[in-house]
């Protein structure tokens, strides 16, 4: 006591403010351990996304299979798979686009590196919020294989799908392309107080004891459907997102015979507009500027672009070529391709594939030819594949994927096999390699149905 | 403002710090500011604030005037004003419902009133200290607003404990300094009320309430345990929110009256009563006991003054039959248990018992309090105590077999139950031992801290946050 009454006023103040102080860091490991706990289990999925689609994440993360893709919020899986990369984990090479990109493997792809992003019904919103979000996380890939939909050039209200992220979407358009949305950043401070609410925390406990042993359970109480793929993946009576994020769809569907698959394209074609295409009569300029913006933004950022078109199943093809031909549908349609090509020729874009299943070529061996013909004109690749001069002996050497269009090679009307596109479509390397040695066809030479020979 | 919200917390933290920044005059001027904000916090309190004021200007006046007064008859009006004033304001509030319909039945119109915040504290507090002044205990505050900040102190006025004037008003005068290991007692009291109040009431409160509220839609069994967890409720929320205020007090500089001084450790109902709601019984037995003659005036005055003790404080809870009976019932068993004594010519201080029959004598009287609790707890949730009464005797064979999974039903699941007993019986052991936060802050430091993240992880993962039922508040 008289040591305390002998200190000078000021140090037993600070002396005792220090004390205080102390006493609360003391305290403190308490209230790190509840937003810690909070943060991580997180059982609505404020911070780290629904309980199920995480479980998926995390499986896909680990490269494993995962089974019910049917059951699948596939956007929220991206999301989170996105959020969750590591430098690690961070593919070199992704997928972009609908369902008709989701058959690109690894094996495809040639790359163990490769992801597949592409997500069911992807619009223009979610191709483009899929590579922002990695561009946000600082996961950037290498090269972006870009399946390109007919349907992103236009801007009709049918041409988007309701499950896009809309919001992201604005975001992005403002703060990457600066185009004035309006959009204003959400409040986040309360979905940050969650974090310190001890009912939340005594949530995520009870969530947490809950799950520790046997099956994982969402919020509900309700089993999470994705699981681990046991067993042969080939033989699933499900379909499942593999471990590089492509669709191997159930074995009894794969293992329809081509008259089913017939009828099935047959039904398509009545419905063809529906696919994001009602009202699809001429492109639309904004739409176009956009795609050439977000390439733009693709290559701002050293990413390689390589576009891929996606046949379509060939009697539905020249069913559309006739409706087109004789009664005038789906003429937006039938300029999409036209666009694309020309636009990847005028900026060296790759663009491999064709909408026409009767245009695909098989690229080596026409590499072959072309190379042959040069040898035997004097003259290098390169001049042989761009002068005018040898277009036609160009033409007469392009090998078409004979016996392709195969009726075997699709599921349906829209979605084509691994097998048809590891036909035409070599690895991503050996693209890049032609591309950047000039050697790749000029896209607009492929002689594809479209409005510009639609009556000829 | 609830005193387990993070927004008592936060302006509670913020006056304690400007309080101590303040020169020792300007403090009590910044609680009395607090406390008018904390009672306009709720905005259904603010047409109600005339209602603190003139309690507060009366009798501050009335005091002031009885000082000075010498006349008997006028010095009694003055204190007929005062008791005017505050059993006015009382008895509109809470009795003109029930005695306009127990007195003109379907001619009168229920005003259906909601008692402001804190209206039983301000009232007998400042009911109390006129009186005082009539009986010249102590001298007249002079300064209207440290007056004021007596009657509305916020930490006491949600649920007390009731305040005297001797006792709180010098405090008020000579503010104390900052002192490191009172405002740490004081932290560790408010600790040791959150545990109470949010873990282990709220742990059985959901049951409770439920079996209260539909007592003919339970058997004999979980009645019987209502009965018997509604003491164990009512005395984790009362006394708990009495440790919250009583620390935050303390926090501030002063010492509040104690309330409770472990009741349920107590051998006899009337030693029970002794040790519970001390400042109501403290309150009635300076106001109402003495005056009336207390046990000087013969065995049969001595009883009649208990039983009217004990009516009046059942009708001081609320205008309902059934807080009347629980007032009867306590002071029957009371003056039963002081015929007892003297019947058996008990000493004043016994021989301690041995331990067992101490743990049974204990048990008993526990038990004797629940059942008395019943009106009490009938008339708070609205149900009748003839059904509870009736109703615990019946259905005891039948309900065996699934009691367990009818408890759940109830709202009293394993981990419920496991809370409440381990904590009620941690709670229990500690006060046992004394005042704890006093025996607490005496423990070497790896012993206390271990104690203090013991309690704030109870909070932590068994408290029920968002939730604010004092019970005491209400009346």
């Amino acid at each position: 006591m008289e040591n305390k009454q002998a200190r000078p006023l000021w140090l037993h103040r600070l002396l005792t403010g220090l004390r205080i102080l102390s006493r609360f860091l003391l305290l403190l490991p308490i209230p790190v351990f509840m937003v810690w706990f909070s943060y991580n289990v997180d059982r609505s999925g404020l911070f780290q996304g629904d309980l199920a689609p995480r479980e998926a994440a995390n499986l896909l993360l680990e490269g494993k299979d995962v089974t019910n893709f049917e059951q699948m919020d596939e956007r929220q899986v991206v999301r989170l798979y996105i959020q969750n990369l590591t430098e690690e984990t961070t593919p070199e090479v992704i997928g972009l686009g609908s369902s008709r990109v989701l058959q690109f493997t690894q094996n495809i792809i040639g790359s163990g590196r490769f992801f597949n992003l592409g997500v069911t019904g992807a619009d223009i919103r979610d191709v483009m919020t899929t590579f922002y979000l990695m561009d946000k996380e600082g996961r950037l890939p290498k090269t972006v294989v870009w399946s390109v939909d007919p349907w992103v050039l236009y801007g009709g209200e049918n041409s988007l799908d309701s499950r896009a992220d809309a919001e992201l979407y604005q975001e992005f358009l403002q703060e990457i392309l600066h185009i004035d949305t309006g959009y204003q950043e959400p409040d986040k401070v309360e979905l940050w107080k969650a974090l310190a609410e001890p009912a939340y925390f005594q949530g995520n406990v009870d969530y947490y004891l809950q799950n520790r042993n046997g099956q994982a359970l969402d919020d509900s109480g309700n089993a999470i459907p994705f699981q681990e793929v046991t067993g042969d993946p080939y033989n699933q009576p499900t379909a499942i997102k593999r471990g590089d994020g492509s669709i191997l769809y159930s074995a009894s569907y794969r293992g329809r015979d081509a008259a089913e698959v017939s009828a099935d394209a047959m039904l398509q074609l009545g419905t063809f507009d529906s696919l994001h295409m009602e009202g699809f009569t001429q492109l639309d300029e904004a739409q176009c500027k956009a795609v050439m913006a977000f390439i733009q933004y693709l290559r701002s950022r050293d990413v390689n672009v390589i576009l891929v078109l996606s046949p379509f199943y060939p009697t539905l093809y020249q069913e559309l070529f006739n409706q087109y031909t004789y009664e005038g549908q789906h003429s937006g349609f039938f300029q999409v391709e036209r666009w694309l090509r020309s636009y990847a020729a005028s900026e060296d874009i790759p663009l491999i594939g064709s909408y026409d299943p009767c245009t695909l070529i098989d690229l080596e061996a026409s590499l072959a030819n072309w190379d042959k013909l040069a040898g035997e004109a004097g003259t290098s690749t390169q001049e042989f594949l761009r002068a005018d001069q040898y277009a036609e002996t160009r033409q007469q050497a392009t090998v078409y994927l004979n016996p392709w269009p195969d009726y075997n090679a699709y599921y349906d009307g829209v979605h084509c096999t691994g097998e048809l596109l590891h036909a035409f479509f070599p690895s991503v390397d050996r693209i890049l390699q032609l591309a950047s040695n000039d050697l790749l066809p000029d896209p607009t030479e492929i002689l594809v149905r479209t409005v510009e020979n639609a009556n000829g | 403002m609830d005193f387990n919200s993070l927004v008592y917390l936060g302006f509670f933290c913020a006056v304690a710090a400007v309080n101590y920044l303040l020169p020792k005059a300007a403090r009590p001027w910044l609680l009395l500011v607090a406390s008018y904000a904390f009672y306009l916090y709720d905005p259904r309190n603010a047409q109600l604030v005339a209602l603190l004021l003139s309690a507060t200007l009366i009798t501050w006046a009335c005091g002031l005037a009885l000082e000075r007064l010498t006349n008997p008859w006028v010095r009694r009006l003055f204190l007929c004003l005062s008791f005017l004033t505050c059993m006015g304001v009382l008895f509109f509030y809470k009795y003109y419902d029930f005695f306009g319909e127990a007195l003109l039945g379907s001619y009168f119109t229920p005003l259906k009133l909601a008692a402001p915040l804190g209206l039983s504290y301000f009232t007998f507090a400042s009911l109390g200290y006129a009186v005082d002044q009539y009986q010249g205990k102590y001298p007249p505050e002079k300064n209207l607003f440290r007056y004021a900040l007596f009657v509305s102190f916020f930490p006491a006025i949600v649920t007390g404990p009731i305040e005297q004037g001797d006792h709180l008003l010098p405090q008020l005068k000579a503010p104390r300094p900052f002192d490191y290991d009172r405002c740490a007692g004081g932290l560790f009291r408010m600790l040791w009320g959150y545990v109470k109040t949010m873990v282990i009431a709220e742990a059985v409160s959901p049951y409770v309430r439920q079996v209260y509220s539909h007592p003919a839609d339970y058997a004999g069994p979980y009645l019987a345990a209502a009965a018997v967890l509604f003491s164990l409720y009512l005395y984790m929320n009362f006394s708990g929110c009495c440790d919250l205020a009583i620390g935050s007090a303390r926090i501030l500089g002063y010492d509040l009256l104690e309330n409770f001084e472990s009741p349920f450790l107590s051998p006899t109902f009337r030693e029970l009563w002794r040790r519970w709601h001390m400042s109501l019984t403290g309150w009635f037995r300076r106001y109402l006991y003495v005056p009336l003659g207390g046990s000087r005036k013969g065995l049969f005055r001595h009883c009649m003054n208990l039983l009217l003790v004990f009516l009046f404080s059942g009708l001081w809870h609320g205008a309902d039959w059934g807080y009347l009976w629980w007032g009867l019932a306590s002071g029957l068993l009371s003056v039963a248990g002081l015929l007892f004594d003297k019947a058996l010519k008990r000493p004043k201080n016994p021989q301690p018992l041995p331990l067992p029959l101490r743990v049974l004598q204990v048990l008993r009287t526990y038990l004797l309090f629940s059942l008395v609790f019943v009106f009490f707890a009938c008339a708070l949730y609205g149900s009748s105590p003839a059904v509870m009464f009736a109703g615990m005797f019946k259905g005891w064979s039948g309900a065996l077999p699934g009691l367990a999974s009818g408890f759940v039903a109830a709202g009293l699941d394993a981990a419920s139950a496991r809370v409440a007993l381990i904590g009620a019986a941690f709670v229990f052991a500690c006060e046992a031992l004394g005042n704890v936060s006093q025996w607490v802050r005496k423990l070497p430091f790896w012993v206390r801290w271990p104690l203090y993240y013991l309690l704030c992880l109870s909070i932590l993962f068994f408290g029920a946050f968002g939730q604010s039922a004092y019970i005491y508040q209400q009346y």
